[in-house]
């Protein structure tokens, strides 16, 4: 796994110009009033990075010479979930800190956004991976068809109870430690239905 | 305890226009190699060999190992380059040799720049950059950088000049120098085949038709050049398989001598591992050799 993070590392020095950038943009939504746009965006964008990274290992040309190399199919999908999370999670937390201070914002507050970040990132690579994975060179296509889906159903949810007594009014009552918890269980099931499926995929893909 | 790196044993794979269905070995301390025309499914068993692909049925192990569950202990003891493959387009060879470093711990840094130098191979260019050739001198350089116990090459010399291609030839030559290393290597080019190695397999539609040795194929091995009658007149139990080639009968035997003494003045070529591609893959299989 060590090696497979040493040409991760490689990979994204790579893109230098991009992480620039994004630093810029993160830097920006901090300090201006999207600032929660920001601390939930810019991770997520990490961890799309980190899919098209997978999307390239993949790539026919790619894929028979690295997986010849000495690691295997769980030691991948592992390093991939790590590499894609862990950073997008400590970007999210390190972006809402700042924006804390520069907006003055209460720990309440601060830690409720913090933890959405972190979920959405999760969630965006529980899609991610095993989509990347699955379809390898069509994968533009199934994210736009997997996006629709996902926008729909969270359209249709979002419309079915708009009243004073409908779910989003339960949602924004409901104590903190019940958000808090219900979220963890959401992000737990939704990446360890993807590591399976990630595993299974790539146990049985031709390469 | 077997004395193969490589053993295949009844192994099968079915896709919906081929069925590879095959077994061989490569023992230790020799060059083998797979020959047959394109599509014949030798990149297919390489790809099982190095467990990228997993068979229907039977087994195959390299250095004692399941193909289908090989340990990162036996992986490092191994180097494959595969044809139409490439490292990430954007690094440099310098970052391949990082990411080598970091992913084999006895990946030998030195060696790699001396012969990559010695190839006039950069290292500060991008991959994408690379020509065909010295993509094909790359990897191979690449692959023998940790000083791997088996090379499974698949046509290491395609696109490369006379030249060049000597030039690894003589890096194979040098490799297999060192006591228990052993290499499976697939061409095009027949005199790199018969140079190099020590026996090959040729494989057509998915199976093994024939195994020989190349001292054997040398020595023994003729293309018996016939006309109609001599063909019709003739004893056929030496005969491996014929083919109508320009008007004639182009007939190859593993028994020259008997040929020669039995048939004096009869038309004969050496026989030759481009010849017998073609004589066997276009022509009536007359007796299989060395079948399991």
């Amino acid at each position: 796994m060590k090696g497979l993070m040493a040409r991760d590392m490689i990979a994204m020095g790579k893109n230098r110009v991009f992480l620039v950038v994004m630093l810029a943009l993160c830097l920006f939504y901090t300090f201006s009033d999207m600032y929660v746009t920001g601390v939930m965006l810019m991770p997520m964008l990490f961890s799309t990075v980190c899919g098209n990274m997978v999307r390239n290992d993949l790539s026919a040309p790619i894929r028979r010479t690295l997986f010849t190399l000495p690691f295997s199919r769980r030691e991948y999908a592992g390093e991939k979930y790590l590499v894609s999370i862990v950073p997008a999670c400590v970007l999210a937390v390190m972006l809402q800190m700042v924006s804390a201070v520069v907006h003055r914002q209460s720990i309440t507050q601060s830690g409720m956004i913090a933890a959405c970040a972190v979920l959405l990132t999760v969630l965006t690579v529980s899609v991610e991976l095993p989509v990347t994975i699955i379809f390898r060179d069509r994968v533009q296509i199934a994210r736009v068809c997997i996006l629709a889906v996902v926008f729909a159903l969270a359209a249709i949810a979002v419309s079915l109870d708009m009243g004073t007594d409908g779910l989003f009014a339960i949602i924004t009552s409901a104590p903190a430690w019940a958000l808090y918890g219900i979220g963890a269980l959401l992000g737990a099931v939704a990446l360890a239905v993807s590591v399976m499926v990630s595993l299974r995929a790539l146990r049985t893909a031709q390469l | 305890m077997t004395n193969d790196v490589i053993t295949l044993d009844r192994i099968t794979k079915r896709y919906a226009d081929f069925t590879l269905d095959l077994t061989m070995h490569v023992p230790k301390d020799t060059i083998t190699a797979l020959i047959g025309v394109n599509g014949s499914g030798k990149t297919t068993t390489f790809r099982i060999i190095l467990g990228l692909a997993k068979p229907d049925t039977g087994n195959g192990t390299l250095l004692g190992a399941d193909v289908t569950r090989l340990p990162n202990a036996v992986k490092r003891d191994v180097g494959a380059v595969l044809a139409d493959t490439s490292f990430d387009a954007v690094f440099t060879g310098d970052d391949v040799i990082r990411q080598m470093k970091a992913l084999y711990p006895n990946f030998n840094v030195p060696l790699c720049r001396t012969l990559l130098e010695r190839f006039a191979l950069p290292t500060d260019k991008k991959m994408e950059e690379f020509s065909t050739g010295m993509t094909a001198k790359f990897k191979t350089v690449i692959a023998m950088g940790h000083e791997p116990d088996v090379l499974i090459l698949d046509e290491p010399t395609a696109g490369l000049d006379i030249v060049a291609r000597g030039e690894l030839l003589d890096l194979l030559r040098a490799y297999m120098e060192t006591p228990g290393h052993s290499i499976l290597i697939s061409s095009h080019n027949s005199k790199d085949i018969e140079s190099l190695c020590d026996d090959f397999y040729f494989i057509d539609r998915g199976r093994i038709r024939l195994h020989e040795t190349i001292d054997r194929l040398r020595d023994e091995y003729a293309v018996l050049i016939l006309t109609d009658e001599q063909a019709a007149a003739m004893d056929r139990s030496h005969v491996l398989a014929s083919a109508r080639r320009h008007g004639v009968i182009h007939a190859l035997t593993d028994e020259r001598r008997y040929y020669e003494e039995n048939m004096p003045g009869i038309q004969m070529a050496r026989g030759d591992i481009d010849e017998l591609i073609t004589i066997m893959t276009a022509g009536e299989p007359l007796r299989e050799r060395n079948q399991p």
